[in-house]
């Protein structure tokens, strides 16, 4: 089977008229400017979420979903007994889904593919995402066992020349990275880039992802999301999670939702409020020099709250003390 | 027979008619519509044929003894899948086989399937010589044990070996080598409070959650000496976990390993209608109905119960 690009897809499918104008795959890489980042304040989870980011949205112009078909790809990896904050909480996932619906998008999908649990039902339930989305009057898709639409590898980081990505994921107009504000004890933080390896399908890769792993997690990283070239990342920095993440860690307040259109300013952004050097995360730089914003904060410009209100040192594991700042 | 034992058959009769009454005939009839031109079934209403829940929907269709044109255009489904080396693709937009194939190769050959076909499945799982390790502490299992990978060149997981010990014993081909290394893996990669994660019993020290999914078939997979340990360890943890499960299809997979080891009550196969009916993701998913289908069959029939009939 070749692969085949968002274009040809999309021509396949006899949508191309309609989604012309939609960057996607195959958009040209953006500029090499570090971009913008929008912190906005959020206390609680009960706060108004969608107000903030819609103010996040007004400061990012060259984000626009007007008539378009948004996928919301929040980190859902596991469900758990405990209350450790592993998934993006349900309720900024509504508030996205709210705030792109206001921002004029035709259609909000709610996908992921958990890295480890099987049963999507499962995972939404014990997640509470399942309840939130279903008062949302919101879809999702199970992107570990949708079709798959094989495209061409821009990364080539790793040694896989091709990549299946789910068709919901290569039909989406817009895709969004809602990831939550974790350390991770194999990548050192999962934020807006670590979150797209719940893009690709369990029934390629398998669980956990095994393909990917092997290929190694940085540059499979950096493969994904040079591919996908997500459209905006927003960062669950309500309460994240230090330690041994992205599972096992402690729970972390931070009080922040984090925004960017420029994923590798966005996670910059959030590795240095957590006390940590982004320059020192490898697939940040690697991903920064493709054209996915910057690591170096004096470049990235800052809008809505102050950074210095929200940094607070995240513990992380003997092996990522080199990233401490 | 006793008067408490004799209420307990009369009552659990009850539950069973209540079970046809209720919610079996409407899935049943559903299942049979979801099936696709190809013959296969999808995971969810609006996606294409996959092995997965195709192997799930013959085995139900079979188990009940209904809708044998239906079956048997399945069981073609799967053959249809087959790949060069012998294994299966899981859908068709997929060139790659996946260890998905052991799963639906135990349907072929308990349901009347093509036997040759299963045989060569078997064979190239096995030919995918998995990825092993020096002992890690960082690890919490022995990582040169092998059993089966998800795919080639990768790691032995938990679900996918207990794919592969149920095929080569469906195969009669238990007796082989890596199926005794593969079940001495899953004893390896039990968690340490009973049952099993999707791999690892820890990380970095960390013991890791266990999965009801993932337990039940890696229980099924070594009930060739049910006094394991392991084996009692996940069942207790299947028990404790069986009344808060909210899906169908995890529900389906408890409760078959449940009864496999002799356990009946535990979980209330009449619970599956309200699942069906009122889930997220269960009711639009012919998977999800399929195993439930599957969970109430008589156990003999069941094809991922070690000892139903080829």
């Amino acid at each position: 089977m070749n692969p085949i690009n968002r274009r040809q897809f999309l021509k396949s499918t006899g949508a191309a008229a309609a989604l012309a104008a939609v960057s996607g795959c195959n958009r040209p890489a953006p500029p090499r400017l570090p971009g913008r980042v929008f912190i906005g304040a959020a206390d609680s989870y009960h706060a108004d979420l969608a107000a903030v980011i819609d103010a996040g949205l007004r400061e990012l112009p060259r984000f626009d979903v007007a008539g378009k078909t948004v996928l919301l790809k929040p980190n859902l990896v596991e469900t758990t007994a405990s209350d450790r904050p592993i998934n993006t909480h349900p309720a900024v996932v509504v508030a996205a889904a709210e705030s792109m619906r206001r921002a004029g998008a035709a259609r909000v999908i709610v996908g992921d593919g958990p890295g480890h649990r099987r049963d999507i039902e499962l995972v939404l339930a014990q997640s509470g995402l399942g309840q939130a989305l279903r008062e949302a009057r919101l879809e999702f898709v199970d992107l570990n066992h949708d079709s798959v639409v094989p495209v061409a590898n821009l990364g080539n980081r790793t040694r896989l020349r091709t990549l299946y990505l789910p068709r919901t994921v290569v039909a989406a107009d817009v895709v969004v990275s809602l990831a939550k504000l974790k350390t991770h004890h194999w990548a050192g933080v999962t934020l807006s880039m670590k979150n797209c390896f719940g893009l690709m399908p369990g029934l390629v890769y398998g669980w956990p992802k095994n393909i990917l792993h092997w290929e190694g997690i940085e540059q499979s990283i950096v493969d994904i999301v040079a591919t996908v070239k997500p459209h905006l990342g927003i960062v669950d920095g309500v309460v994240g999670m230090e330690g041994d993440g992205p599972l096992m860690g402690s729970a972390k307040p931070v009080g922040a939702l984090l925004m960017s259109d420029r994923l590798a300013s966005l996670d910059a952004t959030c590795t240095a409020i957590m006390g940590l050097r982004p320059e020192r995360v490898g697939y940040i730089n690697e991903l920064a020099r493709l054209g996915m914003g910057g690591s170096d904060l004096s470049l990235i410009e800052q809008r809505g709250e102050n950074i210095q209100r929200f940094r607070t040192p995240f513990a992380v594991l003997p092996m990522w003390r080199h990233l401490v700042a | 027979m006793a008067p408490t034992a004799l209420g307990e058959t009369v009552g659990r009769m009850t539950a069973f008619a209540k079970i046809l009454r209720d919610w079996v005939p409407a899935s049943l009839d559903w299942l049979a519509k979801a099936q696709r031109r190809d013959g296969g079934w999808s995971y969810f209403a609006d996606g294409d044929s996959a092995i997965e829940p195709t192997a799930m929907a013959v085995a139900a269709l079979h188990a009940l003894d209904v809708e044998p044109h239906a079956w048997q255009r399945g069981l073609e489904f799967l053959i249809s899948m087959q790949a060069d080396g012998g294994a299966l693709r899981p859908q068709p937009s997929q060139p790659e086989a996946t260890a998905l194939s052991a799963l639906a190769a135990v349907v072929m050959v308990r349901c009347g399937g093509d036997v040759t076909v299963a045989g060569q499945v078997a064979d190239a799982l096995k030919s995918w010589t998995p990825r092993t390790m020096e002992r890690n502490a960082a690890i919490g299992n022995d990582p040169t044990l092998r059993g089966f990978a998800w795919t080639p060149r990768t790691f032995s997981w938990v679900e996918p070996t207990a794919y592969g010990v149920m095929l080569f014993d469906a195969l009669g081909r238990g007796d082989d080598p890596r199926i005794a290394e593969s079940r001495a893996l899953l004893v390896d990669r039990a968690v340490p409070t009973g049952g099993w994660n999707y791999g690892n019993p820890s990380v970095l020290g960390a013991v890791l959650e266990a999965d009801p999914q993932t337990s039940a078939v890696a229980l099924l997979a070594l009930l060739d000496d049910p006094a394991r340990r392991q084996v009692g360890m996940g069942a207790a943890f299947l028990q404790a976990q069986a009344r808060s499960i909210t899906s169908a299809l995890t529900r389906a997979w408890v409760a078959i390993a449940l009864r496999a080891v002799g356990d009946e009550t535990t979980v209330d196969l009449a619970g599956f209608g309200p699942l069906l009916k009122d889930g997220f993701a269960s009711p639009r998913s012919p998977w999800h109905h399929a195993a439930a289908l599957l969970a109430v069959a008589p156990l003999d029939r069941i094809p991922f119960v070690p000892g139903s009939p080829p």
